[in-house]
C-alpha cells in the first residue's frame, strides 16, 4: 500500500508542477506592441501621450473626419449659427446650422462631439499614466498641467455647445455614462484649469515647446470660464493675472496679429498649431482656413489656387464696420485684382488668415488657429468690469479703447475714426463691447458664444439673415442623435430638440 | 490472494489425474478466416500447452474435463474454451484491433459505441481513402450528418470551410477544433498563412496526409465537446492515425495517378460575336463604329481565354506504409509523396510527408508511445479573384480576367515587352490572364512537424496516470514576384514579396483515470486532469517595388529600387485548463456522463480570464429492457439527452488590451513637428468567450441484428455573449470595439442511416446522412442591422446581420423585369440620376423615407436604398450525402453523391459578364437574349444599359446542387493468384471525382466562396479557383 501512496504522490506532484510552471501563461505581454497598461516608462512616453492630445486638436487621420477638433467645424459652426457667416458649401448639416434648422441628426455637431471626446480620452490616458513615470516632479506636473489644461478646454467647449455632458475622466470609465450637470462640468473644468495654471511654465523656448499650453493660457481660459459663469470679479482677477505677467500685448497693427511669423508671439495666449513643418509630417496637418474661406474667383489673381469659398461673411457684418476700420480690410476680401489687370468684385470673404507675404499662393496654410488672443483678455476684462460695477469704469474704458486705438491704425498712421469710448451707460457699453468683439474676432469661433452670453441670438441673427429666426432653445446645440442611439443614458435631449 | 493460485493448481492436477483426453482443433482468424500459425494453446493455470501448425491445427493431450484452454496469439484477443466432453475445439480469434470498431474515440479517452451518451459521428479509413482526398477536411465532405464542408477554392491544397451544426459566431472563428492523436493543432488558416502570396490561401490542414488516417470522429453535441471547454462550441474533429498492431507486420504500397480537367467553362462570346456586340453597342450609344470590329467575320473565333488558362493537369500520389510489432513494441511508419498540378496554368501542390507512430510497453505498469509526423509542402498558387496592386488599383486575377478579356485580342504579341498582349483594349485596365498566370511567381513553402509523446502509468489496476506532451510547429515562406512587363506590375515597375511566418504550439496534459465496477451493476469511469497549451508565432513581411531586371525578382529583394518598409510581428496565446469527467453506468441500462472544464485563456480580459464549461448527458439502452427484448426486430435501441455549455475563444490575441501607437501628429509654432502616442483601441478588461448552451436529443437504433442502423439527433445551440464588433458611444474615445454582445441560435436535426441491403456474395450497402440547420440571429446591439461592407464590385450593404435572419443574408433591390418602352421607363420609378430607356432593368418600388429619414413602408416613386429587401440566404435548407457500396467476388464499387439544397449565391461576375456595357466580354446567354425592340423580353437588359453595379436579385442565384462526388470501381485480385508473389493484397481501382454536378448556378461551381472561410462574406462568387473533375487510377499492394 505504501508503494501505491508513493506512486500517487509522484503523479500528483507532476500534476501540480505544471500549474506553477505555467502561471504566467495567461498574461498577455506582447513585445511587438505597447499597451495602455505598460506604456508609461520614460519622460518621452509622457510627452508622446501629451502630444496625442494636441494631435487631435488640429487634424486627425482617423474617423470621423480628417479634421481635428479645431480644424474647421468648431469655428465654422459657431460662425454660421450667428450673424457672422453664411454657408456656400452644399452640405445639409451646415446649411441647417446657418439657418437654425439643425436637428439632433447633424453630422457636423456629431463630429465635434466625437473629436472633443477623443481629445478628452487622450488627456485621460496621459493623466492616468504620467504619474507612473519616474521623472522630475516639476516636469511631471507641468506635463500633467498640459493634459489638464487641454481637457478643461475641451470640456469648456463641450459644455457650452451641449450643456451638461458626461464627465469621462478615466479610460476605463462607464461605456454608457449619464449626463453630468452643467455645474458639475464647470467644477471639473475649473479644477483642471487651476491645476494647469499652478503647474504650467510661463513660456517655452522657440523650437522647443513654444506653442504648448502655458500658465497664461490656463489663466486666460479660466477668465473666460468665469465670465461665462457670471463670476465677474474672478474673471477680472484672472484677466489681471494674465495682463500683469507683462508677457502679452497687442501688435500695433491689427494685420500683424495674423502674420505667420507672429504666431505664438505676444498676442497669442493659446493657439492650435497647423502646418506640416516643411512637409516633415502629413500634408493634412496644414490649416484649411484659406482653402475654405477665400473666394473661388481668386484663381484670377493666383492661377491654380485652391480656394473654395465654402463660407462667407454676412453682408451685415461687412456693413457693420466703419469703412476705415483697419479690421475690415484685413478681415474681409471683396475685390480681387486679377493678373490680367481687371478686378473682380466678390461678396465679403474672410481673408484674415491669408498671410500674403509668407504664403502668397494661399492654399494650405501654416496659420494657427487663434484660440485665445490677448485682445480677448482685454475685452473680457472690460465686460466683467461693466457687469461688476453696473457700468464701465476707467479701467473698463482703458481696456476696450486699447482695441479701438489699434483699429484706427491703418498700418502707417492712426485715422480719425473709431474714437475712444466714453460716457456710456451700462447697456450702451455692453452693446459697444459686443460690436467690438464682432469686428475683432471674425472667423475665430467666438460669435455664437458671444451672442449666447449676451443673449442676443433672437435679436441680432434675423437682422443679418432675414427670415432666420433663432429660438431660445438654440442657446444650446442638440446632443447628437447617433450618440443617444448608442447611449440612451444621455436622455433627456436638450429642450426644444 | 496468495493462497488461491496453489489451490487452483492443485485442483487442476487432481482433475488431470482423474480424466485426461486429447483435444484437437483449428484456429482461424476472424478477420479473413485464414488459419493462424503459431497460436499458443495451453491449459489455463498450467504450463501444459502447444502451438498451431501451418494449417492452424493443434493437438493437445492430457486435457482434463473441466479444464479451460487458452488460445493466445500476438495481435489477437485471447480466447478461452471450457473442455467438457468434446475432443474438438475450433477457435476463431478476433484481431485485437477489431474491438476498435465498436469503440468511439472521445475527448481524452474512448468509449464503447453502445455506451456513448453524446452525439459523435465516426468516419473510418475505408471511407476516407476511397476518394483519394487531397486533405482530410475534404475527406469529411458529405460523410457525416451535421457537418457541412465547403471546398471554397479548387486550388490544389486550397481552403475548405467546415461548419458543424451551423455558424455559432459572427466575428470570432467558426471552424472546429482539430485534435490529431491527442495534439490540439493549429487549424486557423490565418495563423498558418505568411500573407505574402496573392489569391486563395493554402489550407492549413493540407499538411496532414490523409493516407495516414485511421479514423475521424466528429464531436457535435455539448456532452461530447464540453471537455474542450472554451474551444468546443464549433465542434471538435478528432483524428486518429494508423498505429501498429502486435504480431502482424504488413507492408503496403498505395499509389495513384490521375488527370484533372476544369469541370465547367462558361459560355462567353467568341471573337466574331464580341465584334457584333461592340457594333451593337456603338449603334445604341450613338457612337461611330469602331474600326477594329467593322468586319466581325474576319475576326473569327478569336481567343478563348478560359481555354488559354485552363489545362489538363496530372496528379499522383505514392504512399508506403509499414505496420507491425511484437507484444511489447508496435510501430507504424509511412512515407508519402503527393503531387498535384492545378487546372490553371502554373499552379501546383506538392506534399512530402513522413509519419512514425510507436507504442512501447516498458513494464507491466508503464507504457509509452509517440506520434510524429513531418511534412513539407511546396505550392504554387495563381491569383484568381481580384487584388489591389502595390499602388492600390483593383486588378482582377486570372479566372476573372479570362472571362472579362476581349476575345478579339491574341495571347501573344511579340511587339510588347515580355511577348504578351499587355492589357485589354476596352479601357477596363485588365492584364493578360495567361501572362498573369504564367509569369507571376506565387510560391508557398510550408514545413510542419506535429508530434506528441505519451506515457501511461498504471498505479493500481484501473487507475491510470497519463502524461501527454506535444508540439505543432510550422514554418511558412511565401515568395511572390510580378515582373514589370505585366499589367499587374506596371505601376510598381515590378514588385516582389518575401514573407514568412513560423509558429509553435505546445501542449502538456496530465490526466488521471479510474475505472471500476461495483457490485457488478455500478460501473464508474472517472477522469480528472489539467492541461496547458501555448502558442507563439513570428512573422516577417518584406516588400520591394521597381525591379528593372525581371530575372532576379523575389530571389533578391535588394534588387528592387524602391524598397518598402519591412514589417514584423509576433503573437502569443496560452490556455490553462482543468478538466474532469464521470461516466456512470447502472446495470448496463442507464448511462450518465458529467463533464466539466475550467479554461483560463490569455485572450480574454483580465476580469474574465477563467470560464467554466459543464455538461451532462444521460442515455437509456432500451434494448436491455425486457419490454424491448420481446421485439426481436429491434437489435439495439438507445436514447440520449444532453445539455452543456461550451465556449468560443477564437479571436485575435490582445483583443482585450488597448494598444498604444503613434497616430495624432501636428506641429508647434510651424517648425516643431511632433507625433503623439495614444490608445488605438478601447480597452475591454471584461472581454470573454462566447457562450453556447447546446441541448441535444438523439436516438441510436439498429434493426434486424444490426443490418439496418439509424442515428437521429435534434439540437438547439444558443450562443450568447457573441464576440461582436460593436459601435461604441464616442464618449469612450472610440467608435467601436469587440464586445460580448448579441446572440444567435442554431437549431437542426440530423439523420444517419446505414443499411446492408444485400449481404451475400453480392453485397450492397447504403449510407445516407441528412442534415437541416437553421441559423438565426436573435440579438444584436440595440437590435440594429449591421451592414456588411462592400467587396470587389459589390456595393456596401449587400449583406446584413439582422435579428431574425441567418448570418449570410443578402440585401438588395428586387428586379421587376425589363422596361418595354421609353415612356414606361421614364414614367416608372427608377434609380436616382438614371435616365432609363426601353430595355433597362426595372426594379420594384416598395418603400421610401420620410423627412426624418424613417422608412415609411410606402412606395415613393424613386428606386433607392430604401427599396432594398432580403433577397437570399447563403445558408442551405438542408444538406445530404449518399453512398452506395457494392462488392462481388473482389470487385468493389462505390458511388458517393452529395447534395446541398436551398442556398443562394451572389454571382458577382454578373455585374460585368452579365452587363452589356462593352467594357468586357459577356456571357453568350446575356448577349443572345438581350432586349431589343425586335426581341423584347423581360429578363435580359439591352446593350449599353444605363445602370452600373446595382445590386439586386438579378445577381442572386440558386446555389443548390447535387454532385456525383465520387465513383470508385476496384478489383482485388484473388489471394491464390498473388500468394506465390508473397503479396497479401493487390487491388486495382479507378476513381472519378466531381464527376457531374447538377445545378442551376451559372458560375463555375456552386461550392465557392471568394472569401474563403469568412462567414460575414459568405456565399459570394468572384474569381474563385474552379473545381476540377479528376480521373484517377490506382494500385494498392500489401505484403
Amino acid at each position: 500500500m505504501k508503494k501505491i501512496h508513493i506512486r500517487i504522490s509522484v503523479c500528483f506532484i507532476l500534476l501540480v508542477a505544471g500549474i506553477t510552471a505555467c502561471k504566467n501563461l495567461l498574461e498577455e505581454n506582447p513585445k511587438d506592441q505597447v499597451f495602455v497598461d505598460n506604456f508609461f516608462q520614460t519622460e518621452n512616453d509622457a510627452i508622446a501621450a501629451i502630444n496625442s492630445i494636441y494631435g487631435i486638436l488640429n487634424a486627425t487621420s482617423s474617423a470621423p473626419s480628417f479634421g481635428g477638433v479645431y480644424f474647421s467645424t468648431y469655428w465654422v459652426a459657431t460662425g454660421l449659427a450667428s450673424d457672422e457667416m453664411e454657408n456656400r458649401l452644399p452640405v445639409t448639416d451646415l446649411d441647417q446650422i446657418a439657418t437654425f434648422t439643425h436637428r439632433p441628426v447633424n453630422g457636423s455637431l456629431y463630429e465635434f462631439w466625437t473629436l472633443a471626446y477623443k481629445g478628452v480620452n487622450n488627456a485621460n490616458f496621459a493623466i492616468g499614466g504620467i504619474p507612473k513615470v519616474n521623472m522630475d516632479a516639476q516636469k511631471k506636473n507641468a506635463l500633467l498641467g498640459e493634459a489638464r489644461y487641454l481637457r478643461g478646454m475641451l470640456y469648456f467647449d463641450l459644455v457650452r455647445w451641449f450643456g451638461g455632458v458626461p464627465l469621462v475622466l478615466t479610460l476605463d470609465g462607464d461605456v454608457t455614462p449619464k449626463r453630468n450637470t452643467v455645474a458639475e462640468v464647470y467644477t471639473q473644468i475649473i479644477s483642471d484649469l487651476q491645476f494647469a495654471a499652478e503647474n504650467l511654465p510661463d513660456s517655452y523656448p522657440a523650437g522647443n515647446g513654444l506653442g504648448r499650453a502655458t500658465n497664461g493660457a490656463a489663466n486666460g481660459l479660466l477668465a473666460k470660464v468665469y465670465l461665462t459663469q457670471g463670476a465677474w470679479q474672478k474673471c477680472v482677477d484672472q484677466c489681471n493675472t494674465v495682463i500683469n505677467t507683462n508677457r502679452y500685448g497687442l501688435y500695433d497693427d491689427f494685420a500683424e496679429a495674423f502674420r505667420i511669423p507672429n504666431e505664438n508671439g505676444k498676442e497669442t495666449v493659446f493657439g492650435v498649431g497647423f502646418g506640416t513643418a516643411n512637409n516633415s509630417i502629413s500634408f493634412w496637418e496644414a490649416g484649411q482656413f484659406n482653402v475654405r474661406l477665400l473666394p473661388k474667383e481668386l484663381v484670377g489673381a493666383i492661377p491654380g489656387v485652391n480656394a473654395q469659398g465654402w463660407q462667407v461673411a454676412t453682408k451685415n457684418l461687412y456693413d457693420s464696420y466703419d469703412a476705415q476700420d483697419r479690421r475690415r480690410e484685413v478681415t474681409l476680401l471683396t475685390k480681387i485684382n486679377n493678373v490680367d489687370g481687371t478686378t473682380t468684385t466678390v461678396e465679403p470673404h474672410i481673408q484674415k488668415y491669408w498671410d500674403k507675404v509668407n504664403e502668397p499662393l494661399a492654399g494650405n496654410t501654416d496659420h494657427d488657429f487663434p484660440y485665445l488672443r490677448f485682445a480677448d483678455i482685454l475685452l473680457m476684462k472690460a465686460e466683467a468690469l461693466n457687469e461688476l460695477n453696473n457700468g464701465p469704469n476707467a479701467e473698463a474704458y482703458d481696456a476696450v479703447n486699447k482695441i479701438r486705438k489699434r483699429a484706427r491704425f491703418n498700418g502707417t498712421t492712426e485715422l480719425p475714426v473709431l474714437p475712444d469710448l466714453q460716457g456710456l451707460s451700462y447697456q450702451q457699453f455692453k452693446d459697444a463691447l459686443l460690436l467690438e468683439r464682432r469686428h475683432e474676432f471674425v472667423g475665430e469661433g467666438h460669435r455664437w458664444f458671444d451672442l449666447v452670453r449676451f443673449k442676443k441670438l433672437e435679436e441680432l441673427v434675423p437682422v443679418a439673415k432675414p427670415g432666420v429666426m433663432p429660438q431660445p432653445y438654440h442657446y444650446l446645440f442638440p446632443l447628437p442623435q447617433g450618440e443617444i442611439d448608442l447611449n440612451p443614458n444621455l436622455l433627456p435631449q436638450n429642450p426644444g430638440y | 490472494m496468495n493462497l488461491r493460485l496453489p489451490l487452483v493448481l492443485l485442483f487442476c492436477c487432481c482433475l488431470f489425474a482423474l480424466q485426461a483426453q486429447t483435444v484437437t482443433g483449428k484456429v482461424t482468424s476472424a478477420e479473413d478466416g485464414q488459419p493462424l500459425l503459431g497460436v499458443s494453446v495451453h491449459i489455463k493455470n498450467s504450463s501444459v500447452g502447444t502451438a498451431t501448425n501451418g494449417e492452424g491445427r493443434y493437438e493437445l493431450a492430457g486435457v482434463a474435463k473441466g479444464a479451460t484452454l487458452v488460445f493466445s496469439y500476438v495481435g489477437y484477443e485471447n480466447s478461452e474454451v471450457l473442455i467438457r466432453d468434446q475432443t474438438v475445439a475450433d477457435v476463431v480469434l478476433n484481431v485485437s484491433g477489431a474491438a476498435l470498431k465498436d469503440v468511439v474515440i472521445v475527448a481524452y479517452g474512448t468509449v464503447k459505441k453502445s455506451d456513448l451518451t453524446g452525439s459523435v459521428s465516426s468516419i473510418s479509413s475505408e471511407t476516407l481513402t476511397r476518394t483519394s482526398p487531397v486533405s482530410l477536411d475534404q475527406a469529411l465532405q458529405g460523410r457525416a450528418a451535421g457537418v457541412q464542408v465547403t471546398q471554397v477554392s479548387g486550388r490544389p491544397g486550397g481552403e475548405t470551410s467546415i461548419r458543424i451544426r451551423g455558424s455559432s459566431s459572427i466575428n470570432a472563428g467558426n471552424e472546429p477544433l482539430y485534435v490529431l492523436d491527442g495534439m490540439l493543432i493549429t487549424s486557423d488558416n490565418g495563423q498558418t498563412n505568411a500573407g505574402g502570396i496573392a489569391g486563395a490561401g493554402l489550407n492549413g490542414l493540407s499538411s496532414i496526409n490523409p493516407g495516414d488516417i485511421e479514423r475521424i470522429e466528429i464531436l457535435k453535441d455539448a456532452s461530447a465537446t464540453a471537455l474542450y471547454g472554451s474551444r468546443g462550441s464549433n465542434g471538435v474533429v478528432l483524428i486518429t492515425t494508423k498505429r501498429g498492431k502486435a504480431g502482424k507486420s504488413s507492408v503496403s504500397f498505395d499509389t495513384y495517378y490521375g488527370v484533372q480537367n476544369v469541370s465547367k467553362q462558361l459560355e462567353m462570346l467568341n471573337g466574331e460575336e464580341f465584334a457584333n456586340f461592340m457594333n451593337a453597342y456603338s449603334k445604341d450609344s450613338g457612337l461611330p463604329y469602331d474600326a477594329r470590329y467593322l468586319i466581325p467575320e474576319k475576326i473569327g473565333a478569336g481567343t478563348d481565354w478560359q481555354k488559354a488558362i485552363f489545362r489538363q493537369a496530372p496528379m499522383q500520389s505514392y504512399q508506403l506504409s509499414v505496420l507491425g510489432g511484437g507484444e511489447n513494441t508496435q510501430f507504424s511508419l509511412s512515407g508519402g509523396y503527393f503531387k498535384q498540378e492545378g487546372v490553371i496554368l502554373n499552379s501546383d501542390f506538392n506534399r512530402y510527408s513522413i509519419r512514425s507512430n510507436i507504442d512501447q510497453k516498458v513494464s507491466s505498469r508503464f507504457k509509452v508511445g509517440s506520434s510524429i509526423s513531418l511534412s513539407y509542402i511546396s505550392s504554387k498558387g495563381v491569383l484568381t479573384g481580384a487584388q489591389s496592386s502595390g499602388t492600390g488599383t483593383l486588378l482582377p486575377g486570372s479566372t476573372s480576367s479570362a472571362l472579362l478579356f476581349p476575345p478579339t485580342l491574341p495571347v501573344l504579341d511579340a511587339s510588347k515587352p515580355g511577348g504578351y498582349t499587355f492589357q485589354d483594349d476596352r479601357g477596363r485596365n485588365i492584364g493578360n490572364p495567361v501572362a498573369d498566370a504564367l509569369e507571376t511567381d506565387n510560391i508557398s513553402n510550408n514545413a510542419r512537424a506535429i508530434a506528441n509523446l505519451y506515457g501511461v502509468y498504471t498505479i493500481v489496476p484501473g487507475l491510470n496516470f497519463k502524461v501527454n506532451a506535444g508540439i505543432d510547429g510550422f514554418s511558412v515562406k511565401d515568395n511572390r514576384f510580378v515582373p514589370n512587363y505585366l499589367k499587374r506590375g506596371q505601376s510598381s515597375n515590378g514588385e516582389a514579396v518575401v514573407a514568412t511566418v513560423s509558429g509553435l504550439s505546445w501542449l502538456t496534459e496530465y490526466t488521471l483515470n479510474y475505472a471500476h465496477t461495483f457490485r457488478e451493476r455500478h460501473a464508474f469511469d472517472a477522469l480528472i486532469g489539467n492541461t496547458y497549451q501555448g502558442f507563439h508565432s513570428e512573422r516577417v513581411f518584406a516588400f520591394s517595388l521597381d525591379f528593372p531586371d525581371n530575372r532576379i525578382g523575389w530571389h533578391n529583394l535588394g534588387n528592387g529600387l524602391n524598397p518598402q518598409p519591412a514589417g514584423t510581428g509576433e503573437l502569443s496565446w496560452g490556455i490553462i485548463s482543468y478538466l474532469g469527467r464521470l461516466n456512470y453506468t447502472f446495470d448496463n441500462r442507464f448511462l450518465v456522463t458529467l463533464t466539466g472544464r475550467v479554461d483560463g485563456s490569455s485572450k480574454f480580459g483580465k476580469n474574465n480570464k477563467y470560464g467554466f464549461f459543464p455538461s451532462g448527458s444521460v442515455a437509456w439502452k432500451l434494448h436491455e429492457e425486457k419490454f424491448i427484448k420481446r421485439l426481436p426486430w429491434i437489435y439495439t435501441l438507445k436514447t440520449r439527452l444532453s445539455y452543456g455549455i461550451i465556449g468560443n475563444q477564437e479571436i485575435a490575441p490582445y483583443s482585450s488590451l488597448a494598444t498604444v501607437g503613434p497616430l495624432g501628429q501636428g506641429v508647434f509654432n510651424n517648425t516643431q513637428a511632433y507625433i503623439g502616442q495614444e490608445p488605438l483601441r478601447y480597452p475591454n478588461p471584461d472581454l470573454k468567450w462566447e457562450r453556447t448552451g447546446q441541448m441535444d436529443f438523439g436516438v441510436d437504433a439498429e434493426f434486424a441484428k444490426g443490418r439496418f442502423g439509424a442515428t437521429f439527433d435534434v439540437y438547439q445551440k444558443q450562443t450568447t455573449n457573441l464576440l461582436l464588433y460593436t459601435p461604441l458611444p464616442t464618449t469612450t474615445g472610440f467608435t467601436g470595439s469587440l464586445l460580448n454582445i448579441g446572440s444567435l441560435r442554431n437549431r437542426g436535426l440530423e439523420l444517419a442511416l446505414n443499411s446492408r441491403n444485400l449481404t451475400g456474395a453480392f453485397s450492397w450497402e447504403t449510407d445516407l446522412n441528412f442534415s437541416i440547420n437553421r441559423n438565426e440571429i436573435t440579438e444584436l446591439s440595440q437590435g440594429k442591422d449591421i451592414p456588411v461592407p462592400g467587396v470587389l464590385t459589390v456595393p456596401s450593404g449587400w449583406s446584413l446581420l439582422r435579428v431574425g435572419q441567418p448570418i449570410g443574408t443578402f440585401f438588395g433591390l428586387q428586379s421587376d423585369g425589363i422596361f418595354q418602352s421609353d415612356e414606361e421607363a421614364m414614367n416608372s420609378p427608377h434609380l436616382k440620376a438614371q435616365k432609363p430607356k426601353a430595355g433597362d432593368r426595372k426594379y420594384k418600388d416598395t418603400n421610401g423615407r420620410d423627412a426624418q429619414g424613417v422608412l415609411t413602408g410606402r412606395p415613393d416613386g424613386v428606386i433607392d436604398e430604401a427599396d432594398r429587401t432580403i433577397i437570399g440566404h447563403a445558408t442551405p435548407d438542408f444538406t445530404w450525402g449518399l453512398t452506395n457500396s457494392f462488392s462481388w467476388k473482389g470487385i468493389d464499387l462505390s458511388v458517393f453523391i452529395q447534395g446541398v439544397q436551398g442556398n443562394q449565391i451572389v454571382n458577382a461576375y454578373l455585374f460585368e459578364i452579365g452587363s452589356l456595357n462593352a467594357e468586357t466580354n459577356v456571357l453568350k446567354e446575356f448577349y443572345d437574349n438581350r432586349w431589343t425592340p425586335q426581341n423584347p423580353n423581360n429578363k435580359y437588359p439591352k446593350v449599353n444599359p444605363s445602370e452600373r453595379n446595382v445590386f439586386s436579385d438579378a445577381q442572386v442565384e440558386d446555389g443548390s446542387f447535387i454532385r456525383i462526388k465520387n465513383v470508385t470501381l476496384g478489383y482485388t485480385l484473388p489471394e491464390k493468384w498473388i500468394k506465390r508473389a508473397k503479396i497479401s493484397k493487390f487491388r486495382l481501382y479507378g476513381s472519378l471525382n466531381n464527376l457531374k454536378t447538377f445545378t442551376k448556378y451559372r458560375g463555375y461551381d456552386p461550392e465557392v466562396n471568394a472569401f474563403g472561410q469568412s462567414h460575414l462574406l459568405q456565399g459570394i462568387d468572384y474569381g474563385g479557383y474552379p473545381l476540377a473533375t479528376s480521373y484517377i487510377g490506382g494500385i494498392q499492394i500489401g505484403f
